[in-house]
């Protein structure tokens, strides 16, 4: 249990009657990449929305540091050390790349809804906010209104505020969809780079990326998790080859 | 907010001299004119918080409104002056009770359905005056002495006073105005304007939206209850009309018609609607009607702000969808 940022136990959620999570068990150590795949549908989307709160689970218990989570919402979660990133890139397009990391460190600094000071005069709010972007490369970019931005640099930006708000626990929903060869490649290297004293789940189709960076591997296919463990057990399981990767030349 | 450059600062100085030097230079009529503006701009910017800048598209500020004017009234000695410093708290803190009531109830829901449950809460309490006695029923209850600020014997403010009663408005206008821009400006600000524009975001940074929201919608109502304090303060007289959903949508078009995005758009967009009402009133007989049309020929040419509104009620972007869906549903076929 010692070195576990997160430990889900026995996750569900049902919309309806269909399962598009259940019984999923994992854990996410500290210093690790561990990495979630599986076809479309198989329920890694709601996986961490189940552990970022945006959903709430019908089965199963969520452990951040030890503590229940459980029935927490989001924004709970997130001030208690889970920063996410969407599928769908969800930033505030309207406003500039600086403000949009400001918005995410101030949020979780005490203060965060103070009524008296200026909150473009904070200094740790600004020093923390330029930290997360040159963590991504975007420095450069703090005055640019986010929307005019490529796809790519927005997927940095909400990786950036995901940063700013000091989190524990980072849940990656396919960071690199819709990315160039040399923009993803960037952003798996960020990636990697992000485990140090941190913990990383990591939803992702690039399966290049995945076998690069991860250190653990989850396979999901509708909604259970079929197989998990090393990269390298987990790529040489029958029951993934037939189930999921199919063609056994790809995974090899 | 961008701070103040010098050049709004010498302009803003110059509005608030014009302002204040008004009452020497119009007549009485034209004093108490201005005085009924300020009060609706505040009513009107109070509401902006909520809808402009919460994203909250409330239809029972005017219920709010009221219930400070009817406070007020209940609260006055019959004859004798009341205590502004009582009554106005009273008032107000009236108002935040019943704010906090109907906001943790009605934000639990989103866009449209928040209109209809805020206008649901705001018809209850206008039921609530209109169809009881507590407060003279259908009638009305009259206000027969004015509110002032006594030290002692020395009276410092007399409401009664139609100058005096016009700084006084000038200065809640002002004071409101000067609220609502700093509160932006504050972490608090940046929580409510995040949630508007995206609320999955802002709780995924830590926000906690709900809470965020009901502070400002109780911020907001206690702001209309200050003007619904010197509105009946004004006219000495409070009926349930005061608390309708006919007063909340006059509110809304004010805020439409000035736009969301300026804190004191508001407050001209009061201006508009009230001088309409006036011109009209004096030169047509059924001027109702063609008041009626020119608010809807006015809204519809606003720049910005009814684009705003059913943006944040949600109407704009379901409006876009089925067409989206037919062209998709064409290329398909
Ligand atoms: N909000 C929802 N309501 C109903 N069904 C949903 C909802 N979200 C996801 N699903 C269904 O749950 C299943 C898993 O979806 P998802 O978690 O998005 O998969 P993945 O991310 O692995 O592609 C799918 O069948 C999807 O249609
Ligand atoms: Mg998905």
């Amino acid at each position: 249990m010692s070195g576990d940022v997160l430990e889900a136990r026995g996750l569900g959620k049902r919309f309806g009657g269909l399962a598009a999570c259940s019984g999923v068990s994992l854990s996410v150590r500290e210093g690790e990449v561990h990495a979630v795949i599986g076809p479309n549908g198989a329920g890694k989307s709601t996986l961490i929305n189940l552990l970022s709160g945006d959903l709430r689970p019908t089965d199963g218990t969520i452990l951040l540091d030890g503590r229940d989570v459980t029935v927490s919402g989001p924004d709970r979660r997130c001030r208690g050390g889970i920063g996410r990133s969407y599928q769908k890139t969800t930033i505030f397009p309207e406003r500039t790349v600086f403000d949009n990391a400001r918005l995410a460190a101030q949020a979780t600094r005490p203060g965060a809804l103070a009524m008296r000071c200026d909150g473009k005069r904070r200094s740790d709010v600004r020093e923390a906010a330029l930290a997360a972007l040159a963590e991504v490369g975007l420095e450069g970019r703090a005055d640019t209104p986010a929307r005019s931005m490529s796809h790519g640099e927005q997927r940095q930006l909400e990786v950036a505020m995901v940063l700013a708000t000091a989190p524990r626990l980072v849940l990656l929903d396919e960071p690199l969809a819709g990315m160039g060869h040399a923009e993803a490649r960037r952003m798996t290297g960020l990636i990697a780079s992000l485990k140090a004293g941190r913990g990383i789940l990591l939803v992702e189709h690039d399966m290049d990326a995945v076998f690069a960076i991860a250190d653990r591997l989850t396979v999901m296919a509708d909604g259970k998790v079929i197989a998990s463990g090393t990269v390298d057990a987990v790529r040489r399981d029958p029951v993934v080859r037939a189930a999921y990767l199919g063609e056994a030349e790809d995974v090899a | 907010m961008q701070p103040l450059s010098t050049r709004t600062h010498i302009a803003l100085l110059a509005a608030v001299v014009a302002a204040a030097i008004l009452p020497a230079l119009v007549p009485d009529y034209y004093v108490q004119f201005a005085a009924k503006v300020l009060i609706l701009g505040t009513l009107a910017m109070a509401l902006n918080l909520a809808v402009g800048f919460g994203g909250l598209v409330s239809l029972c500020h005017a219920a709010f409104f009221g219930l400070a004017g009817y406070a007020l009234v209940l609260a006055a000695p019959e004859y004798d002056e009341p205590s502004l410093l009582l009554t106005l708290p009273l008032a107000v803190g009236a108002t935040v009770l019943v704010a906090l009531v109907v906001g943790v109830l009605s934000l639990r829901t989103r866009g449209v359905y928040f209109i209809m449950v805020t206008l649901a809460f705001g018809e209850m309490l206008f039921f609530l005056f209109h169809d009881t006695p507590i407060g003279g029923g259908s009638d009305g209850l009259f206000l027969y002495v004015k509110p002032v600020l006594a030290f002692g014997e020395t009276i410092l403010l007399d409401l009664g006073n139609p100058v005096t009663f016009y700084l006084v408005s000038l200065a809640a206008a002002a004071g409101t105005w000067w609220l609502i821009r700093h509160l932006l400006s504050t972490p608090f600000g940046d929580a409510l304007t995040a949630a508007r524009d995206n609320e999955r975001r802002a709780l995924a940074l830590g926000i906690p939206v709900f809470r965020v929201r009901l502070i400002a919608f109780v911020l907001s109502a206690a702001l209309a209850g200050l003007a619904g304090y010197l509105s009946a303060a004004q006219f000495g007289f409070v009926a349930p009309q005061m608390l309708g959903w006919h007063l909340s949508a006059t509110a809304l078009v004010m805020v439409v018609l000035g736009g969301t995005r300026r804190v004191a758009g508001p407050l001209a967009g009061a201006l508009v609607v009230t001088g309409l009402e006036e011109v009209l009133k004096y030169f047509i007989d059924d001027w109702k009607l063609v008041y009626g049309l020119i608010v809807i020929a006015l809204v519809l040419l606003a720049p910005g702000g009814l684009q705003d509104v059913a943006r944040l009620t949600g109407l704009g972007r379901r409006a876009g969808t089925p067409a989206l869906k037919l062209k998709e549903a064409n290329n398909v076929g």
